[in-house]
């Protein structure tokens, strides 16, 4: 039961379980593809805004680069008529913190600065810039030329200034109507609000890496910049993690997944993406920059898993009730099934049932078939009997009827006297046929009665041969018996001595005077009956002019022969009221066998 | 007009008695022969086949004898009928009304007719005054 419940089980539930399965691999793989595309879009928008921020940035270089500076604007003495113009421009730009103007030898020559209030002030101190790098780096700029410095950390006068103030210096090389250089335009962007922009709305760990694997931003705030600051201790992303770094710069647009993590990566290269920034007349900028960024999604194992966890679970909760569901199943499955077999099995029992029923209502009817044979058999004796009192009583009797009205009429005596002994002769012969008759209804009557024992059938066959000892010594008849196929029988004794007798007899007295006697008694099994058979090389029977009469009451069939015609007529009468059957085949001139057969015989 | 010949066909002795006194009352000029057997008669007449004078007008016929029995006569008759030079009458007599008997001597067109014993003197006259005839006797038996 629980074998054949838990196979079914097993049967239905398992394609559950593998599509199940497949969805939890569909769910998880799509999951991700969503995770990542959602991030590479994030980070292209991020970057496209990096890029936004900064075109302003150029197109403003360009137009003080433009701005027909003379020699006496690089002049601090000389230059404060730039106040107005340039102070008006730096307040409408509140993300430039500084303007300056940097002579050739490198000394600062105007500058503006943005206080933390918002107000613009115009520095009186100006600084030697000439050993900074941005400084060195942009010496050499040729007209058209635009320089953005790496993401840095402000100095003022060689100290990073507190709070940390990240920017990017743009520069642009000032040169005069003759060509000659005067000098350079710097303005710092202040990427603090560039970076607060990035940092907005994250849902995942974002970080921006500079092309060395420096952290420009990072949801660990002081990894940022940690190589600008001395002894922050801090380790570069590339320094952490090598592999990933290495994994990353393979391509510009990237997704990898490192032991279950995910990271999206979009490469952002300055000089390819604001070189395409038009400035004026289909003039696109020169940009001169080292910086190549990388914006990182860091998507830990954990957080993504825990993305689809809900999906998993609403999964789960499936199965289960799927699992509950299909046991249920299984079970009225199984249980109907058991009922089903129950119902097959008591099918067969009734089956069963009713074919011993069936045997036994066909062994009524052979004893049905039985008892009809028998009534047969008594209906054909009791037709007999009506026949022998029809025809063989009522001839005697009306002869008796009419001598006795002849004798009435008779005018003499001596008339008279010579009807008695015909009297006497008919009434001799009824009373034979009356002894005969007798003998026949009681054979009839006693058909139940009759006491049946086991016989030997030797010893009845020689008390036979010995009534007939004289005959048998006078002439030269010889009996053959043979009785090896069996030797005994259930049978009335009586009956089965007035049988064998009467054949005997029947045999010697009809045997054929011109040849020797034979008369040959032998047992035999046909179809598993007990057989009896008496052949004699007599003279025989026309069967085909007397037929059945052989066996009938006071049939003669030899003149030469005085016969009563009773014997045969026993034989049969008393065979068949047990249930046995006497057939006889003849041939005139070569002799006569009867056949006694035994049915329902041990 | 010749006498009226019978044959009467019957192994019973008595019966041949009763039927000879019974002929001889109705009519003493009869001529009555017997025979105690189907085969004896047979016999008889098959010989007499062309002395007419030898064969009789009516045979009373038995059914049960030994060794031929009365059907077994007609059939045996029935084969050298027509070579027969006299019109025979055959009537059938029984001891019986057994019907299946009756039935089966109306299927032979040999007979004329059918007798139950015993057959009275009415009997006999009946047969003489209605002889030859084809028609059915029914006895009042």
């Amino acid at each position: 039961m629980i074998k054949r419940l838990s196979l079914k089980f097993v049967k239905y539930y398992l394609p559950v379980l593998i599509l199940s399965v497949l969805a939890v691999l569909w769910i998880y793989g799509k999951e991700r593809n969503n995770l990542t595309s959602l991030q590479q879009k994030e980070l292209s928008n991020k970057k496209q805004l990096i890029v936004e921020l900064l075109k302003p940035m150029i197109a403003n270089l360009y137009y003080w680069e433009q701005y027909h500076f003379s020699e006496n604007d690089f002049n601090p003495d000389k230059n404060a008529h730039l106040d107005k113009d340039i102070g008006d421009f730096l307040i409408g730009m509140d993300s430039y913190s500084q303007f300056r103007l940097i002579n050739s030898a490198g000394t600062e020559v105007f500058r503006l600065n943005r206080k933390e209030n918002g107000k613009i002030v115009k520095s009186v101190e100006l600084q030697d810039k000439a050993d900074r790098d941005y400084y060195r780096v942009t010496r050499d700029l040729k007209k058209n030329q635009i320089y953005l410095s790496p993401l840095n950390l402000n100095q003022e006068n060689g100290i990073l200034e507190l709070p940390y103030k990240p920017m990017i210096r743009g520069v642009a090389p000032i040169l005069d109507t003759l060509g000659n250089k005067l000098g350079i335009v710097v303005i710092n962007f202040s990427a603090v609000k560039l970076l607060d922009l990035l940092k907005k709305d994250n849902q995942y760990p974002f970080m921006l890496l500079d092309h060395q694997g420096n952290y420009l931003v990072s949801n660990d705030s002081k990894k940022e910049f940690a190589h600008l600051i001395p002894n922050s201790g801090n380790i570069t992303f590339k320094e952490g993690r090598l592999q990933v770094w290495d994994s990353l710069n393979t391509k510009e647009s990237i997704s990898l997944f490192k032991n279950g993590d995910l990271w999206v990566k979009t490469g952002l290269d300055f000089t390819n993406e604001l070189s395409q920034t038009p400035l004026f007349q289909h003039k696109f900028a020169d940009i001169i920059t080292a910086n190549k960024w990388m914006l990182l999604k860091h998507i830990d194992s954990k957080l993504i898993n825990a993305r689809i966890k809900r999906e998993i679970i609403s999964l789960l909760l499936i199965n289960l009730l799927v699992i509950l569901a299909i046991f249920c199943i299984s079970f009225l499955e199984t249980k109907t099934e058991n009922s089903e077999r129950e119902y097959f099995k008591a099918l067969e029992l009734m089956n069963n049932e009713l074919e011993i029923k069936s045997s036994e209502l066909e062994n009524k009817n052979k004893i049905l078939a039985t008892i009809q044979n028998k009534l047969e058999v008594r209906n054909a004796q009791l037709m007999g009997y009506n026949n022998i009192v029809a025809h063989n009583l009522r001839a005697p009797t009306t002869s008796v009827s009419a001598l006795v009205s002849m004798l009435k009429e008779s005018k003499n005596y001596e008339e008279a006297k010579g009807y008695f002994p015909k009297l006497h002769k008919v009434t001799l012969a009824i009373n034979t046929l009356v002894d005969d008759l007798l003998v026949y209804v009681r054979i009839l009557n006693d058909g139940n009665q009759v006491r049946l024992e086991n016989l030997a059938l030797e010893p009845i066959i020689m008390a036979s041969l010995d009534l007939n000892v004289e005959t048998l010594d006078k002439e030269t008849i010889e009996v053959k018996t043979d009785l090896s196929e069996w030797k005994e029988i259930e049978f009335s004794k009586i009956y089965m001595q007035s049988v064998i007798q009467n054949l005997i007899s029947n045999a010697i007295k009809y045997r054929d005077p011109d040849k020797k006697s034979i008369i040959h008694i032998r047992t035999l099994l046909e179809n598993n009956k007990k057989v009896l058979v008496f052949e004699d090389n007599g003279l025989g029977v026309d069967l085909n002019r007397y037929g059945s009469d052989i066996f009938k009451l006071y049939k003669r069939f030899h003149r030469e022969l005085s016969g009563k015609g009773m014997g045969l007529f026993l034989v049969k009468t008393q065979l068949e009221s047990l249930n046995a059957s006497i057939e006889v085949t003849s041939e005139l001139g070569q002799g006569t066998k009867f056949k006694i057969l035994f049915d329902n015989y041990e | 007009m010749n006498k009226l010949h019978f044959f009467l066909i019957d192994d019973d002795e008595i019966f041949q008695f009763i039927m000879k006194n019974t002929i001889a009352e109705v009519n003493p000029d009869i001529k009555i022969q017997f025979f105690s057997d189907g085969e004896k008669g047979i016999d008889f007449l098959k010989q007499n086949l062309e002395a007419a004078n030898n064969l009789p007008d009516i045979i009373l016929l038995d059914v049960n004898m030994p060794f031929m029995d009365g059907w077994e006569f007609l059939s045996e008759y029935k084969s050298f009928q027509t070579d027969i030079k006299k019109d025979i009458n055959i009537y059938l007599l029984t001891s019986s009304n057994n019907p299946q008997d009756i039935a089966k001597a109306q299927e032979i067109s040999t007979l004329s007719g059918y007798l139950v014993k015993p057959i009275s003197k009415d009997g006999i006259k009946n047969l003489i005054s209605h002889f030859p005839t084809t028609e059915w006797y029914q006895n009042e038996f």
